[in-house]
C-alpha cells in the first residue's frame, strides 16, 4: 500500500493532466465531472454489448476544429465474428 | 505599425505583472518604443515591479477623465529611455473606466509607440473587459497547475468569443527538476490541453523574486528567466527562436555557477 502511494505520488504530473482533461470537458459542456463519468460508463455499457472494448482506456474529448464536437475514443479488444455462429 | 498586446490569465498570482514588466523591458532592449499600461484599477502593482512607484503624479484614470494630458501621466523608465509606464489609479475601482474609453486611450498611444502592453487584472469582470477591448493580440499566462490551466482555458474561450486576433500561451514557473521526475505537468502537457500556440516558457527562478524586490526587471540579465523572457520578446517581434533551448543550455550554466557557489 505504501509503495502504491509512493508510486502514485511520484506521478502527480500525470494525475494533474488527467484530472484537468476531464475538468475542461466538464467546464466546456457545462456539466459536472460526475455526470461526465456516468455518460462514459453508459457508453462503455452500450458498446460492450456489441464488441469487446477496453473500458479503462476510453477517452472523452472536445474538439473545436469544425464546430464544437464531443468525441469518444474507445479502444476495441476484439470484434466477435458473428459469421461463425 | 504598432501592436497592442494584453497580458492576461484569469487566475491571480501566476505572474501577469512580472511578465508585463519583463516583456516590456525586453522589447525596449530590442530597440522598440514601448509603453506598459497597468489596467488593474484599485490594485496598482506594475509601478512597484518596475521600481517607478515614487515617480507617479498622474494615472490612467486622470488621463481618461481629462485631468491631465497623456504625456504628463507617462513615466519614463529608470534604465531605458524608450520604455514608459502608464500607472493605474490606486484609490478608484474598475468602474472608473469603460471599454470604449480604453480603446480611445490605446489608440492615442498607437502613434508614438511600437508596442503597447496591457497588464490585465485577474478575473473576468469589467477590469478584464476593459483590458482586452483595445488589444490586437493576447498573451495568456499560466503555470503548470490544474487551477491555473483551467482558468487559462476559460480565458482563451472568452478571447476567442470576442474575436481576439491572436492568442499565445506563456507557461510560467516551470520547474524542470519536477517535470523530469513526473511531478509537474510539462510545457507540452499544458500546450496540448489548451491547444493554442506557445510563445515561451519561463523557469521558476529565485532571481525573479530578487528582481521584483529591487524593482528592476531581469530581462537582459544572465538569469535563466532573463534569457527566457528575452527569447519571448524576440518571438513577439517576429523572430524565429526555437522553443526548449533554454532548458538544456542553462542547466549547464547553472551547474557551472553552482561549482563556484553562485546560483
Amino acid at each position: 500500500m505504501n509503495l502504491w502511494l509512493y508510486l502514485h505520488k511520484r506521478n502527480s504530473g500525470k494525475l494533474a493532466r488527467n484530472r484537468l482533461k476531464l475538468l475542461l470537458i466538464a467546464d466546456q459542456l457545462n456539466c459536472s465531472p460526475e455526470l461526465l463519468e456516468q455518460m462514459r460508463d453508459d457508453m462503455v455499457y452500450v458498446v460492450s454489448k456489441y464488441m469487446e472494448i477496453d473500458g479503462d482506456r476510453v477517452k472523452l474529448g472536445i474538439t473545436r476544429d469544425s464546430g464544437t464536437c464531443l468525441y469518444a475514443n474507445i479502444p476495441i479488444c476484439r470484434i466477435p465474428d458473428k459469421r461463425t455462429k | 505599425m504598432s501592436e497592442v498586446i494584453v497580458i492576461t490569465s484569469g487566475k491571480g498570482g501566476v505572474g501577469k505583472t512580472t511578465t508585463s514588466a519583463n516583456v516590456g523591458t525586453g522589447l525596449a532592449i530590442l530597440g522598440y518604443q514601448v509603453v506598459l499600461i497597468d489596467t488593474d484599477i484599485g490594485l496598482r502593482n506594475l509601478d512597484v515591479v518596475m521600481g517607478l512607484e515614487n515617480r507617479i503624479v498622474y494615472n490612467l484614470v486622470d488621463v481618461v477623465e481629462g485631468n491631465c494630458r497623456m504625456k504628463q501621466a507617462l513615466i519614463r523608465d529608470k534604465r531605458y529611455s524608450n520604455l514608459y509606464l502608464l500607472p493605474s489609479a490606486q484609490t478608484r475601482d474598475k468602474t472608473a473606466v469603460n471599454p470604449e474609453q480604453m480603446v480611445k486611450l490605446v489608440d492615442e498611444l498607437r502613434n508614438s509607440f511600437d508596442y503597447i502592453l496591457l497588464d490585465c487584472p485577474a478575473g473576468i469582470e469589467q477590469g478584464f473587459q476593459n483590458a482586452i477591448a483595445g488589444a490586437d493580440r493576447a498573451i495568456v499566462v499560466t503555470t503548470p497547475e490544474v487551477s491555473a490551466v483551467r482558468d487559462a482555458d476559460r480565458i482563451i474561450g472568452l478571447l476567442e468569443a470576442v474575436g481576439m486576433g491572436r492568442v499565445d500561451l506563456l507557461v510560467n514557473r516551470v520547474r524542470m527538476d519536477m517535470v523530469k521526475r513526473g511531478d509537474m505537468m510539462s510545457v507540452s502537457d499544458v500546450t496540448d490541453i489548451l491547444a493554442i500556440p506557445v510563445i515561451g516558457a519561463v523557469p521558476d527562478d529565485e532571481d525573479i523574486v530578487v528582481s521584483s524586490n529591487q524593482g528592476e526587471p531581469l530581462t537582459g540579465t544572465d538569469a535563466p528567466s532573463g534569457h527566457a523572457y528575452m527569447d519571448i520578446c524576440k518571438r513577439i517581434s517576429g523572430e524565429d527562436i526555437p522553443l526548449g533551448t533554454m532548458e538544456a543550455g542553462h542547466a549547464l550554466i547553472h551547474w557551472i555557477r553552482g561549482l563556484f557557489g553562485r546560483t
